[in-house]
């Protein structure tokens, strides 16, 4: 009898425990009875894995059948008869693949990220609603032209259908996560907008120019985050047949730095670890008709954004009958192709990385809670609101005041209150530039089209099938009364205020160049020799696109097959610099291990193949390099870039050769050979003798490419890549960020592309189009991209069928 | 056996048409109605939970998902597959055997 007792109250204990588990379990777990549940839990993911045979559904406010035909890869080609119902038939089938993606990436531009993760992403979502970015999306809402809030309303309307078709059946991070898919609402795509706005056009020059200033005085804080880049090859040729490098001697630190020295060195901190640059940026080029094999144009991008899963990118093909025919890919969120190609034109995009933010130092009435600023002597009210965050299940976890003045929001800063003014958040016209320019006939047509093109700057290389290339660097670039953007700015007074955006004649361009090719990998975009006025501080080390440059000059018949190879061409101009330097910098050393660093270093290609074994080491000593010769900044960052190093190469006695952390002066031989030291002890350390397979390149760097909610599992970590800093194919810090979308275009009189991105078409993790282009993409290699004229002409090549029906049809 | 089979069939169609709750639910009601051992609703679950992973969903998906799932829940692919039948075995045991000592109760039987 005991027994039975003890038998009962253990399963009433077990009851309680699993059925407590599965209502209102403690975060993080997720409900458990939901998320096991074979019917609507986790597993049935596995039960939507794969793409039906057939399949059909209505949706609200289609006006005629839409046909979609998956090809082989996974791309859906949407036949339809109207624009809007083609773009109902996209978010239909963008959120049959990527809902739950959608819904994250709109929480995110929304600055509702907590909603979904909690109140780890707090933070995040108060810099998203603090730089005014979902307020601003609500403005643009209202503000779109007719056309443009159609297109977001029908894109609503096809996600909402696919979302009503679900039913119980939710996407796997959903069961996980607990949730239900919030319906889509038009403005999400503008969120959308406004945090690729964030990724690409968001910068901090003027905080970083003050900590540079103070550490080692405003004149050469100018000269190492610089107006003009010390290496100039600009994507707007400027007659040059080889990158310009700057002769100009840097000017001595001065300010707290001086009042240091004369203190005597200070101790040299025990962390010399190598310092790590993120791989983001991107790369394009075109070659005109006479400088490829075929004679026909050809145009190659690959944007180099954080690399996930599901990609950041989906393919799709939209096809209107007698007026639009555009494949490419889209970010899922929004109602058309970004990236692509029609039967005239291809386009691409790198980012300008021009300056279009700046901060305003506001003279408030109260600096603990500000209702009123200053400007020309005259009070003005701030503009209030108040935002309040919520946690994953509803409930209140902060409530924040925004202020904004006439130029943006207010945010606190150490001395007081800052106003933002950036382009970002007065864009507009975005949507309706690239319907236009999806339809353009040729490359001036194309970049006539995207004239009202804002923000993000965008570097828009374009060819056509007539044998043309172009490119502009487009965007709205202001003017700035004071000539620069990248210091503090005084708020008091209208006179700081923008007086004006370059016009279109001015920004970097050029179309049908001389030289048979155009280039542009976030470089400065025009030699300031060309035009001096401010665009922008502290640019990109040109390094890619001096290797894009090198690779077209040396070939004149370019095939889209080596466009294909110099997407992952290992080659590093960086290295062709900094390796001999470290070399002859080591050529008159006693130190046995600089000599032996250097025997080391002497071994390698400058090639970052996957397989060499002194690339490492290479990494390590410019790491090492930069961490001494930057000692000045004070742990600064980012340091300056390698361009500045570069151009300082030159002169070998300049004083920010010497480290001030020791007693003895340094000029550039012994600071290089120091580095070479310290880089092999490091290497050494961390990764074994030389040729006992530690120092293997893949071994060191790879990709890694995260899911979403960033869960291990679910993510393809630790890919081996062929490439490097500073290389075409770049690989660097935690490998996160990489080319997110390679293409190469021929534009003949039929055109042929080919394209690859990590991962797959389908967010589901059951699919077997989750990560099937993984591999292509990991080595090099690109898939041939169908573009149908007609549904019929896939047939051979089709996997599945959808059909689409407006909800007249229904019986 | 054939009551097993039957009431797995009640809790298979109860979890497809309702959700995870009709395993406590159906077993409880079957250990109230008349006397059984409890196991025999923690087997019933068990069958019922691994026929809807086994005949609903294709194969080839469920292997792609099992280490992708098992990988969150810190279990290695094939494990993760025994963890649905396992929890519906012991929900089902669970609530039969209380149900049942409630019902013996009410009826006075020890």
């Amino acid at each position: 009898m005991r027994l039975s007792h003890a038998g009962t109250a253990l399963a009433l204990a077990v009851l309680i425990a699993l059925v407590g588990l599965s209502l209102r379990p403690p975060a993080p777990i997720p409900p458990l009875g939901p998320l096991l549940d074979p019917v609507t839990g986790a597993w049935s993911a596995a039960r939507q894995a794969e793409l039906p045979r057939r399949a059909s559904a209505v949706i609200r406010g289609l006006t005629h059948p839409v046909d979609v035909r998956y090809d082989d890869r996974g791309v859906p080609h949407i036949f339809a008869v109207t624009e809007p119902d083609a773009v109902r038939a996209l978010g239909y089938v963008v959120a049959r693949d990527r809902l739950f993606q959608l819904e994250l990436q709109a929480g995110a531009g929304a600055g509702r990220l907590t909603e979904i993760a909690g109140r780890a992403a707090l933070r995040l979502d108060r810099e998203m609603r603090g730089l005014g970015l979902p307020d601003a999306a609500r403005r643009r809402l209202a503000a779109l032209p007719a056309h443009d809030r159609r297109l977001l309303d029908a894109f609503a309307d096809g996600v909402n259908a696919w979302i009503d078709h679900l039913g119980r059946n939710r996407p796997f991070e959903y069961a996980l996560l607990g949730r239900v898919p919030e319906r889509w609402a038009p403005v999400n795509s503008l969120n959308l907008l406004g945090r690729m706005g964030w990724t690409l056009a968001h910068s901090d020059l003027e905080d970083l120019h003050a900590a540079a200033a103070q550490a080692v005085g405003a004149r050469a804080a100018d000269a190492l985050y610089p107006i003009e880049s010390p290496v100039q090859e600009p994507l707007q040729p400027n007659g040059e047949r080889a990158p310009r490098f700057s002769r100009t001697p840097l000017p001595a630190p001065s300010g707290a730095l001086a009042a240091r020295r004369a203190e005597g060195p200070a101790v040299i901190p025990a962390d010399s670890g190598s310092i790590e640059n993120d791989a983001i940026g991107s790369n394009n080029w075109a070659v005109s008709a006479a400088r490829s094999a075929s004679g026909h144009a050809l145009l190659a991008g690959d944007q180099h954004l954080e690399l996930t899963l599901p990609a950041i990118w989906y393919e799709v093909h939209l096809v209107v009958a007698d007026s639009l025919d555009v494949y490419g890919v889209t970010i899922p969120g929004s109602p058309g192709v970004l990236i692509g190609f029609n039967r005239d034109v291809a386009w691409t995009f790198t980012n300008t990385e021009a300056d279009v933010m700046d901060q305003y130092a506001e003279v408030v009435d109260n600096l603990q809670s500000p209702a009123r600023y200053r400007i020309d002597g005259v009070w003005h009210d701030l503009r209030l609101e108040t935002e309040r965050f919520l946690g994953r299940r509803g409930e209140l976890l902060a409530v924040d005041t925004l202020r904004f003045t006439h130029r943006g929001p207010l945010r606190r800063s150490a001395e007081g209150w800052r106003s933002v003014r950036w382009t970002v958040l007065e864009s507009g016209g975005e949507l309706g530039a690239f319907g236009r320019a999806a339809r353009a006939t040729s490359a001036a047509g194309w970049l006539d089209s995207m004239a009202g093109y804002q923000a993000p700057a965008q570097n828009m290389l374009v060819g056509d099938r007539q044998g043309s290339i172009a490119i502009r660097s487009t965007g709205r670039f202001p003017i700035r009364p004071g000539g620069r953007g990248d210091v503090v700015q005084r708020g008091d007074t209208s006179a700081s205020d923008w007086s004006g955006d370059w016009f279109l004649a001015e920004l970097p361009q050029a179309s049908n160049p001389a030289q048979g090719y155009l280039a542009s990998a976030n470089q400065q975009p025009i030699d300031p020799r060309v035009n001096p006025n401010y665009l922008g501080a502290n640019w990109y080390s040109p390094w890619r696109a001096i290797r894009i440059n090198e690779l077209l000059r040396a070939d004149s018949a370019v095939t889209p097959d080596a466009m294909r190879r110099f997407q992952t061409d290992p080659g590093s101009p960086a290295a062709d610099i900094f390796a001999p330097a470290f070399l002859t910098a080591a050529r008159f050393a006693q130190d046995d291990t600089v000599r032996r660093a250097a025997a080391l270093l002497a071994q390698w290609d400058r090639r970052y193949t996957r397989e060499n074994t002194r690339a490492v080491l290479y990494e390590s000593a410019t790491g090492q390099l930069q961490k001494l010769l930057w000692d000045e900044l004070d742990g600064v960052e980012p340091v300056p870039g390698l361009a500045v190093t570069a151009a300082l190469l030159s002169d070998s006695s300049s004083i920010w050769w010497d480290d001030h952390r020791t007693p003895q002066v340094e000029d550039r031989d012994r600071l290089l050979a120091r580095a070479l030291a310290l880089a092999l002890r490091e290497t050494l350390r961390l990764h074994g003798e030389p040729d006992a397979g530690g120092w293997r390149w893949d071994r060191i760097r790879y990709a890694n490419i995260y899911h979403l909610l960033r869960i291990p599992s679910l993510s393809a970590l630790r890919v081996p890549v062929q490439g490097g800093q500073s290389t075409l194919n770049p690989s660097s810090g935690r490998g996160d960020f990489g080319p997110s979308w390679r293409m190469v275009v021929e534009l003949g009189p039929e055109l042929r592309a080919w394209g690859v991105y990590p991962g797959g078409q389908s967010g589901n993790p059951a699919s077997s189009r989750y990560l099937d282009r993984l591999a292509h993409w990991r080595d090099g290699q690109l898939d041939t991209l169908r573009i149908p004229r007609a549904a019929a002409e896939l047939t051979r090549h089709e996997t599945s069928s959808l059909e689409l029906l407006p909800d007249a049809a229904l019986p | 056996m054939m009551e097993v089979l039957l009431l797995a069939l009640v809790i298979a169609a109860g979890t497809w048409f309702g959700g995870w709750w009709a395993v406590p639910v159906a077993a409880a009601i079957w250990a109230a109605w008349r006397r059984h051992p409890a196991w025999r609703a923690g087997v019933a679950g068990a069958i019922s939970w691994s026929a809807l992973l086994a005949l609903t969903i294709p194969i080839p998906a469920l292997w792609r998902l099992a280490p992708r799932l098992g990988g969150i829940l810190g279990l290695p692919g094939w494990a993760v597959l025994l963890v649905p039948p396992l929890f519906a075995g012991m929900l089902g045991w669970s609530a039969a055997r209380v149900a049942g000592e409630v019902r013996a109760r009410v009826n006075g039987e020890r």
